[in-house]
């Protein structure tokens, strides 16, 4: 048997072996065998050696006289000429239909026609008629086998295609949900989850949009997308109202396209097919602790995407999916507001503590607040030279929050005296970053800013408190809070003396460098924008020192000082 | 260019069955076996491009069929991604010694690994 490359890598190996067999039986019964496509190329021959067949022009003829694009499920073997007769072969369920011939290599008359030549006593009629229908037949079984065998190959890709689309689909929630753990912000990870989700779904556009609250207005916030919709503000209205309704009716999800019905809403032109997942959430915890506490679940937002592209709608597999992915960006979005509320309350707490101390004396008034300012202001420039991970970066602010936390622990009538201090009560308030140490030793969480709070007033000379350590040993935050809390001390006013202006401060801290300030602290922030960090501050002030009234101060002062 | 053969090792049949899928309609030719053992003749004697392999195997483990592949001058530069757990890393160090082109934890993404063979191949295909 001869076989070309181009036909035998087409075929599978029970393909292969089932023509070669059928090829041999034809052989055997003296006849030959061959196969071409619908191009003329033939491309397999099994020749039984009593005669020749000139198979090309045999090829021509059937190619002449068959409609070929009409053959999709034609199985029935037909004659080409007096003693070649073939049948249509499907051999894959995608390419087009192959040819197999025999030739018989004898006069071959169809059944019927050798009924209506019987009359005319043709010499050959019976034995011709016979021969044709044992060839036909045994072409049409070979045409039904592969006919069958090229369907259950198609059955079995669409199973293996869905195999590995659920297996995709396994990858991209197990990413969803490891991802959950670190602790990336909502944008980006929404973002990951459109990006992902859009490569296992081909649609053209995917969009998350959430819910916010501000003054009393509801605003729908496009968070994450991907692809290219586009979606203005009249459009998230109204899908969220729709989505909104749809729940309403008990509906999990919102489907509509043109496919099977006319729309049911009325979308913009270019949408063909849309999908609407909800993200459900409770409401935030800044609405009010005991609200919050068995609230039913709300729509925080909602994940839509518009017009598949390899298919006419949206189908189950894909809500289930879209449902489990939307539900993965709830729980995180839920749990990022939550940490969010939490770490207001905390800041705020914190904020208000340390006020309430700074409010033991007129003059310093809102110095913590500035000096965690400041404090954060000047760590943003390091670490645009040197390495500081944001956590650090977040200690730094803290530990200029709370850097005076020990002065409560100090007798008020010292802190507050207005004549010059003994060097007794000069020990006395000295002795506030020590203190302040201990008071946070008692929190676990607070165990990194400890460092800094205890030595914000040392000098790199050695010559500051508690310790005397030199610049070597002083930990970055200290270096910072120091320099900060001393320049809010210099442009302060005190009982003994006028606030000094910014270029005075600015001499100060240069003559001071080296001796009492890092030198490498104190440069990055005379040369980086001081000026306008100058204006925030005595925005600020101005603010916070509007309101008279001692007693709201303190409520007041709690977030006042940015905006 | 002929065909691009790719041996599939994993003991978990349904692994095998989702990558020689999704490799066979992106034109590879695939081979597949259900231990290291089994794997290393097939490595031998179909000639493989590239192996995918699990970590965790009966017989013979996806770290000792990578050692003998290296140890076989007719198999020791056959690229090879190794299949984990999530929970398993692999340290960089053996990565490197054993030239694994590709760590990709389970469960994996048919098309990221489709994507990760395809690179390697390409590399491969660029570098001779």
């Amino acid at each position: 048997m001869k076989m070309l490359k181009t036909i035998e890598k087409n075929l599978s190996k029970t393909q292969k072996v089932e023509l070669e067999t059928f090829g041999r039986t034809i052989n055997k019964m003296g006849a030959n065998f061959a196969v071409c496509d619908v191009q003329g190329r033939l491309l397999l021959t099994c020749q039984a050696n009593i005669y020749e067949t000139e198979w090309q022009s045999v090829i021509n003829d059937c190619l002449k006289n068959f409609d070929v694009d009409s053959t999709g499920e034609d199985k029935q073997a037909f004659p080409v000429n007096d003693r070649v007769m073939a049948v249509f072969l499907k051999l894959n369920h995608n390419a087009p239909a192959h040819i197999a011939l025999i030739d018989t290599g004898k006069y071959l008359q169809p059944a019927k026609e050798q009924q209506q030549e019987q009359n005319r006593e043709h010499i050959t009629a019976g034995q011709g008629s016979q021969l044709y229908e044992i060839f036909s037949d045994l072409l049409t079984l070979l045409a039904e086998r592969f006919l069958s065998e090229s369907k259950s190959e198609q059955q079995a890709l669409m199973f293996s295609n869905e195999i590995t689309q659920a297996y995709e689909e396994l990858a991209l929630i197990h990413k969803l949900s490891t991802n959950m753990r670190i602790g990336s912000s909502d944008s980006s990870y929404l973002q990951m989850a459109c990006d992902c989700l859009r490569e296992i779904v081909s649609v053209e556009g995917i969009v998350i949009l959430l819910e916010k609250k501000a003054d009393d207005e509801r605003q729908l916030v496009l968070t994450a997308g991907a692809g290219l919709i586009d979606i203005d503000k009249k459009f998230k209205e109204m899908l969220f109202d729709k989505l909104a309704e749809e729940i309403e009716m008990g509906k999990e999800v919102l489907l509509d396209s043109e496919v099977h019905a006319p729309f049911k809403y009325d979308w913009p032109d270019y949408i063909k097919n849309i999908i609407a997942v909800p993200l459900y959430g409770k409401e935030s915890l800044s609405t009010g602790i005991s609200q919050s506490v068995g609230n039913d679940n709300c729509i925080i937002g909602l994940m839509a995407a518009m017009n598949r592209i390899d298919k006419p709608d949206f189908d189950s597999i894909d809500v289930k999916l879209f449902n489990s992915v939307a539900n993965g960006c709830a729980v995180f979005v839920e749990n990022g507001r939550l940490f969010g509320d939490l770490k207001e309350l905390f800041i705020g707490s914190l904020k208000a503590l340390t006020s309430s101390i700074d409010a033991k004396d007129q003059y310093t008034r809102g110095h913590s607040e500035r000096v965690a300012f400041i404090s954060q202001w000047i760590a943003e420039r390091y670490a645009e030279s040197e390495q500081l991970d944001e956590p650090v970066m977040h200690n730094i602010y803290l530990t200029g929050l709370l850097h005076d936390i020990g002065k409560i622990g100090i007798n008020e009538r010292v802190l507050c005296k207005k004549g010059k201090l003994t060097n007794e009560e000069l020990d006395c308030i000295r002795r506030h970053p020590l203190i302040g140490a201990n008071i946070l030793r008692g929190i676990k969480q607070m165990r990194d800013i400890i460092p800094g709070v205890l030595c914000h007033h040392e000098r790199m000379d050695g010559k500051g408190y508690p310790q005397g350590l030199t610049a070597d040993k002083i930990p970055l935050s200290g270096k910072i809070v120091g320099l900060a809390d001393s320049f809010d001390a210099m442009t302060s006013a005190r009982v003994y003396r006028k606030a000094l202006n910014l270029e005075e401060a600015i001499e100060e801290i240069k003559k001071g460098m080296g001796t009492q300030f890092d030198e490498k602290v104190a440069t990055i922030f005379l040369n980086n924008d001081i000026y306008h960090l100058w204006d925030i501050i005595r925005d600020g002030l101005a603010d916070a020192f509007s309101e008279k009234e001692f007693s709201y101060y303190g409520n007041e002062s709690v977030g006042t000082f940015v905006k | 260019m002929s065909e691009r053969k790719v041996l599939v090792v994993d003991d978990e049949i349904h692994i095998v069955h989702v990558v020689a899928i999704k490799l066979r309609s992106n034109g590879f030719e695939v081979v597949t076996a259900s231990n290291g053992a089994q794997a290393y003749e097939l490595a031998c004697s179909e000639n493989p491009d590239l192996i995918v392999t699990d970590f965790q195997m009966p017989v013979m483990d996806g770290f000792e069929l990578v050692k003998k592949l290296r140890q076989n001058e007719q198999t020791k530069d056959i690229p090879v991604i190794m299949l984990t757990a999530r929970s398993f890393s692999i340290e960089a160090e053996q990565k490197e010694q054993l030239n694994i082109s590709e760590c990709l934890g389970k469960p994996f993404s048919p098309r990221e690994l489709l994507k990760k063979i395809e690179d390697i191949l390409y590399q491969k295909s660029v570098t001779n």
